[in-house]
């Protein structure tokens, strides 16, 4: 759904890892994965060249046996009086040989096993998993044994065989995983749609997609294959006089090393294969990250984001203005300011770059009121959300600003200076959002009822058993679901139901404020309608003020009392919304109000706006709206606009707009020139 | 009920395979590995060990039907012929007296490492971002160490340089088998050693897998709404996030599992521990089929039960696997 | 070749001639269930004998609630699945597409344009690389330079210029709105006749999807082909559609002029949805006081399958499914009210006065099986 993108993108815009053709080469960047490159770069050169630079025969015998390292072997020598040194660099190779082909094999098996499985489906799907299934829970290790030991120890070949053989199942199952969802993404099904033949797609649309999960199996299935080939020498299952890290282990072991205090003889094969094994699996991680953004999200990038976060920072002043006098006012009725919110700025802290997703928002929330906030993607509507209740994660910090709450006793506090435990107390007690997705924000291993008696339990510690169970049943019928559902899991429970689960979540605790960000735009209209007019009925009842955050104008004038018009991260608009409806002032509310069809009244001229919203990384100069505004006239890209007041307009409730056209005593352009503009637009986007 | 049922069948349908396989491999290896056992033993064996030796390899003159049937019996009645690395104790004999070793060592480590690598896992994942990051590039080295090898350096170490723990073995000499203090508080003592070297070996892939896991749920909207909710941070941690972070480990239980029994069977090796892993070292060396047999049918079968378990848990943890 | 000769390859049908039509179209879904026992084996019927007629140069609408079978209806137009029942007719012959070359002779004629256009690019290819794969298939005998100078004519024609601006990107590198242009360009590059959209809007911002719309209409009227606007979004279809057909639980159960479905709708499933969207220029506020929601597909209700919600249900609703009523010019509705007796006039009655309506409908005259 349209907002699912937006709000990815609002995350994802401002630290974004592109994936592009050599996008996988900043995973190296990380020193972690440098350092992995590096080492498995290493082991390769040895591999190739160890056999050329040993400095022994490393079968022939000696007199010096048993010695230390010394300048004359460098890794001491065995009890036979065997160089050590030469036998690891000869066991570099094999063991190397092994690792690699063993897991070349194995992949090769699993993508065809994986691709055919998740491409082909049905029966042939069913036999493939059942087979790849049986050979993960077979304990891999005694079935290698025992192929090994029945095949003639031909040496390496027939252990890269039985490796593979019993290697490959798991990277079949987590391929097939990833082909079955490829397989339902649309641009698999557009390239059908085009015509494209079935081989094409699966080489061109479903193989390069999943490049960097074969790289990792692949990777994983060295170390695996490494490790188990050294078992299997170190058990003397394999050809023992042909030298690798396994049977240098095995001589030892045999030769009762341990006994006789040879730490060198078996000390540097089980570090080799420990090294190795550490540098793939930081490759490996590099590729997770590369793969699982979330896992990025938490790396050393956003470490100054955290400390933000940690810290508990004293913010600067915010700039002070004329609305800040109107938020001191006392009192507990309805039309009182219950949250102002003053100069607040969010930003992204990405690799040697801020992102201002919010910048300088300054709202007045009253008791009973529907505040709603418009704006679409990228706007910072959804990060404005996440911050007035604290919620944003790393890298999104706020850099200034104040929030003041008004509790019922008129005591005021700053919700940004609050401590963790007041901040815990303060969080739905006075304060509670509602989600977009229901479906994601609910708990999925926990029934609805219990994710609404988790909040009393905290907020309430006092509360017996049944008085909890009480409230939530009558939560539950607050809303609208049938109590006897109170042990419903969210899975059990359709869209609608769901949302409304998560609105009885938020009423748990009777709170002040409730602030809901897209509620109802994953639902279809008729379920949408249910809700909002559950929303109106209960804040009617019980009396709570709602910030209500949407893309969707029509419904936000529909619901609200007062209307902020977010652009680019500012508010660009704020106005009563009846007013706004009539006259709209701003030149992007104005397009956005021409963009909606409406359903009923005359036909009117449709305008959409030409151009798409700014990048935040890259804003333009001026007002952000002047590339796309038909009104824009030269100053227009060299001053910020503040919100400007309007006059003639309802006393609290007064409009503003940040738009130059109305600064100071500067000319409003009447409705006849602004319908001019609206035609030459509408040919425009035509 | 229906989960239950479909998986029950799912390990009948394996074991089946997994032993069937074990009648088929002998059958299908090339060279002729009963004459040269036979050869081997210089006629010190029995005829009728001789004869089970060629059944077997399927040498006998029954159909392979009914060397199938025949081995069906056998494996019900728990009649795996005759060990040639214990000649002449019978293969069950040996099984019997190795396997509860195993089994206690194994299962109290796996759990232990799957316990402390998860919580640990549970908590780096939660405080990400901190010094306790640093502890990944530790646990990647720890569990890319060949458990065997980790074995020797602990035996080096605690056992012939600090003379903390016995070299090698199950329980002091001096101790007769049994339910008595002695013998269990001298068997604890002996198996220290090994228990360390598997639980510290097995920490670091249950460590990341879960850090992972956690990372990814600490993003969801539900832990999110889970703070906003104002519940107390433990309870965020351990009933939002953690128990949702750690199905997927649950999951992937069988993998591990094979693994971690796996590496344990060849530390047993390096401390000579009395159990399955020693055993199977030998009738590696002695090239005792039968023997090899038994103990792959034992793990396996084993090792199915615990998958088994581990989905149990599954199906009681995620409420979404109940139905359908 | 110059670039009217590529873009006019077709010869066009006539403005207001059927090019695309569907006849008692049905696809049933089989849930597959234990595959030796076969239990748990469930059947969604997902489409159920929809019967429709797109026309060059006109755009016709497909309204629905998400599960309402109307992406369905548009794949099965596109033959990217089997029918389980009916027929698609293109210009008078039925479609057979089954094997590849048939399939992409079909494909060739009737493209389709998916609703999100971040998913809808291989990630890891070029804009160019996408282009040139449909360019390739539709235009075999091109020469590598011909090629190019389609896909820069391609380009063109949706508004992207200049072209090397956007070839050489990947998707991610582009906004929604460009993306769903080139969405647009390559369905262009097979010169197809009929456009089946799904949703092409819904992933986009307002501000932007007015000039998607726009240029999906500029090319139905200039390439005279047919399109078929599939949405949820009713207020859309009235601006953007001439025809509009409302979808519920699988089925069709209105259709007609846009205007006419919008502003006087006969159907009490239409009715339940235009009074649902949400539009501050309704006069009059009409609450709702639907609390259902739509029925499984995997068992249907019986009769009519919007009778349990519907307000007006009467007994005979439940029992048989109600057969078309022509209830205006070119407006259908399949609903009982809509029958010549007492039972539905008083019904009809009850419908105007819920929703202030001054005049009561007068009742339909029931469409034969054969009528379109």
């Amino acid at each position: 759904m349209a907002i699912n993108v937006a709000t990815v993108q609002e995350v994802e815009s401002t630290d974004s890892v592109v994936s592009s053709r050599f996008g996988w080469l900043r995973a190296f960047r990380r020193p972690l994965t440098l350092t992995g490159v590096i080492i498995v770069a290493i082991f390769c050169v040895l591999a190739i060249i160890g056999p050329f630079i040993a400095p022994y025969d490393p079968s022939s015998v000696s007199k010096a046996t048993l010695q230390p390292p010394s300048p004359e072997h460098w890794l001491g020598t065995t009890q036979t009086g065997q160089d050590i040194l030469s036998q690891m660099l000869y066991g570099t190779q094999v063991s190397m040989i092994v690792g690699v082909l063993a897991a070349v094999f194995a992949t090769v098996l699993s993508v065809v096993v994986g691709l055919a499985a998740g491409y082909l489906g049905g029966i042939s799907d069913e036999i493939l998993s059942l087979l790849a299934n049986i050979f993960l829970v077979i304990p891999a290790l005694p079935l290698t044994v025992i192929l090994a030991a029945y095949l003639p120890k031909t040496g390496s070949f027939g252990i890269i065989l039985v490796i593979s053989i019993t290697g490959w199942a798991w990277g079949a199952r987590v391929l097939r995983a990833q082909t079955l969802s490829l397989r339902k993404r649309d641009f698999v099904e557009a390239a059908r749609a085009t015509g494209e033949r079935t081989t094409s797609i699966i080489f061109r649309d479903i193989f390069p997609n999943q490049v960097a999960v074969i790289a990792a199996s692949f990777l994983g299935t060295v170390t695996g294959a490494i490790l188990t080939q050294a078992s299997l020498a170190f058990l003397g299952l394999t050809n023992v006089t042909e030298w690798s890290w396994g049977t240098i282990l095995y001589w030892a072991q045999v030769s009762s090393a341990l006994l006789t205090g040879s730490w060198w003889w078996f000390v540097p094969a089980g570090a080799a294969i420990a090294l190795l094994g550490t540098g793939l699996s930081l490759v490996n991680f590099g590729i997770d990250e590369f793969i699982n953004p979330r896992l990025r999200q938490a790396g050393i990038g956003t470490r100054k984001a955290q400390r933000a976060q940690v810290r508990p920072t004293r913010l600067k002043a915010p700039r002070r203005s004329r609305r800040e006098a109107r938020a001191s006012v006392s009192g507990g009725r309805t039309g009182d300011v219950i949250l102002q919110i003053n100069g607040l700025e969010v930003d992204y802290v990405g690799e040697g770059s801020t992102t201002k997703a919010v910048n300088d928002v300054t709202l007045t929330l009253r008791r009973g009121e529907v505040l709603g906030i418009a704006g679409e993607s990228g706007s910072g509507k959804s990060t404005l959300a996440h911050a007035i209740t604290r919620l944003h994660k790393p890298p999104a910090w706020i850099s200034a600003g104040e929030m003041l709450y008004q509790r019922d006793d008129g005591t005021v506090v700053d919700i940004l200076t609050m401590g963790d435990e007041e901040l815990r107390r303060f969080r739905w007690e006075e304060l509670a959002i509602v989600f977009q997705s229901a479906m994601h924000a609910l708990n999925p291993i926990l029934s609805i009822g219990k994710q609404i008696e988790d909040a009393i339990t905290a907020h309430r510690p006092s509360m017996s058993a049944s008085e909890r169970a009480a409230r939530v049943l009558e939560l539950l019928d607050l809303v609208g679901i049938q109590t006897d559902r109170a042990g419903a899991y969210p899975h059990e429970l359709s869209g609608g139901m769901r949302q409304r689960a998560m609105i009885a979540v938020g009423l748990a605790l009777d709170p002040e404020i409730i602030v809901m960000d897209e509620p109802t735009t994953a639902l279809d209209v008729v379920i949408q309608r249910q809700i909002v007019e559950k929303i109106i009925e209960l804040k009617d009842r019980l009396g709570f003020s709602v910030i209500f955050i949407t893309h969707d104008l029509s419904l936000l004038i529909e619901m609200s009392d007062t209307i902020a018009v977010m652009y680019a991260g500012r508010v660009v608009e704020l106005a009563d919304a009846k007013e706004f409806y009539r006259n709209p002032r701003h030149p992007y509310s104005r397009g956005l109000l021409g963009s909606f069809p409406t359903l009923s009244g005359p036909k009117r001229e449709l305008a959409g706006i030409p151009g798409s919203p700014p990048d935040l990384r890259h804003p333009p100069s001026g007002c952000a709206f002047n590339p796309r505004c038909p009104l824009a006239f030269d100053r227009c890209t060299v001053v910020v606009p503040p919100l400007f007041a309007l006059s003639g307009e309802a006393e609290w409730r007064q409009a503003e707009a940040a738009c130059l056209l109305y600064e100071g005593g500067g000319t409003v352009p009447d409705r006849a020139s602004v319908h001019e503009t609206d035609e030459r637009l509408i040919e425009e986007a035509r | 009920m229906r989960v239950l049922l479909r998986r029950g069948f799912f390990y009948l349908i394996t074991a089946w395979a997994a032993i069937s396989l074990n009648f088929l491999l002998p059958r299908i290896m090339p060279g002729d590995p009963a004459d040269a056992l036979i050869e081997k033993f210089h006629g010190k064996l029995t005829p009728a060990a001789v004869q089970a030796l060629r059944v077997l390899f399927g040498q006998g003159h029954a159909s392979l039907w009914q060397q199938y049937v025949d081995y069906w019996h056998n494996v019900f009645t728990g009649d795996f012929g005759i060990s040639y690395a214990y000649y002449p104790t019978p293969v069950s004999d040996v099984l019997g007296q190795s396997i509860g070793w195993t089994l206690v060592l194994i299962s109290v480590c796996t759990v232990l490492g799957f316990v402390i690598g998860t919580g640990l896992g549970m908590i780096v994942g939660w405080k990400r971002g901190s010094w306790l990051d640093s502890l990944i590039p530790i646990t990647t080295l720890l569990s890319s160490i060949p458990y065997f090898w980790f074995a020797i350096c602990v035996v080096l170490l605690f056992a012939i340089v600090l003379h903390w723990f016995p070299l090698s073995g199950g329980y002091a000499v001096t101790e007769t088998i049994g339910f008595n203090w002695g013998f269990i508080s001298s068997a604890v003592y002996y198996a220290a050693l090994p228990a360390l070297t598997i639980v510290v070996a097995s920490i670091g892939g249950w460590l990341i897998g879960m850090r992972n896991m956690m990372i990814t749920t600490l993003s969801e909207d539900y832990v999110k709404l889970a703070e906003a909710k104002g519940l107390p941070k433990r309870r965020v941690m351990f009933t939002y996030a953690a128990r949702n972070a750690m199905l997927p480990s649950f999951s992937s239980f069988a993998m591990s599992l094979g693994f971690v029994v796996g590496g344990s069977i060849v530390t047993e090796v390096v401390f000579n521990y009395p159990g399955i892993g020693t055993v199977l070292f030998k009738a590696a060396q002695a090239q005792d089929y039968p023997l090899m047999q038994g103990i792959f049918l034992v793990i396996t079968v084993t090792v199915l039960v615990a998958n088994m378990l581990a989905d149990l848990a599954y199906v009681f943890l995620d409420p979404r696997t109940r139905e359908g | 070749m110059t670039t009217a000769e590529m873009t006019v390859t077709r010869d066009r049908a006539e403005p207001g001639a059927a090019v695309l039509e569907a006849r008692h179209v049905t696809k049933e879904f089989v849930v597959r269930g234990n595959p030796f026992t076969r239990r748990g084996r469930r059947v969604v019927h997902a489409v159920d004998d929809v019967s429709l007629v797109l026309y060059a140069g006109r755009i016709t609408a497909l309204v629905g609630e998400s599960g309402s079978g109307k992406s369905t209806f548009a794949r099965l137009l596109a033959a990217l699945h089997p029918l389980t029942g009916g027929e698609v007719v293109y210009r008078g012959e039925v479609v057979d597409a089954k094997g590849g070359k048939r399939f992409r002779d079909h494909v060739s004629r009737v493209q389709l344009i998916l609703q999100d256009p971040f998913g809808s690019f291989n990630p890891v290819a070029t804009i160019a690389r996408t282009l040139l794969r449909a360019v390739r298939i539709h235009h075999k005998a091109a020469s590598p330079a011909q090629r190019r100078s389609i896909i820069e004519d391609l380009l063109a024609q949706v508004s992207l210029r200049p072209a090397a601006q956007f070839t050489r990107k990947y998707p991610h590198e582009l906004s929604g709105g460009q993306l769903q242009r080139i969405s647009i360009a390559r369905a262009l590059a097979a010169d197809p006749d009929v456009f089946l959209a799904d949703e092409p809007v819904s992933s986009l911002d307002v501000s932007i999807r007015l000039g998607v719309l726009n240029l999906l209409r500029r090319l139905t009227e200039e390439r005279r082909v047919a399109l078929l606007y599939v949405t949820h979004d009713i207020a859309s279809a009235r601006y953007f559609a001439a025809d509009t057909a409302v979808m519920y639980a699988g089925q069709l159960v209105e259709h007609g002029d846009s205007e006419q479905v919008t502003q006087n709708a006969a159907h009490p499933y239409t009715q339940l949805l235009i009074a649902s969207a949400p539009d501050p220029s309704r006069a009059v506020e009409n609450r709702v006081r639907d609390i259902g929601q739509p029925p499984s597909l995997i068992d249907p209700p019986s009769g009519c399958r919007f009778h349990p919600r519907c307000p007006f249900a009467m007994a005979r609703c439940s029992e048989e499914a109600p057969p078309k009523f022509a209830v205006d010019d070119g407006q259908w509705a399949r609903c009982w009210l809509y029958a010549d007796d007492d039972e539905a006039a008083a019904g009809r009655a009850q419908n105007a006065d819920l929703y202030g309506r001054g005049e009561i409908r007068r009742a339909g005259r029931p469409v034969p099986d054969g009528e379109l």
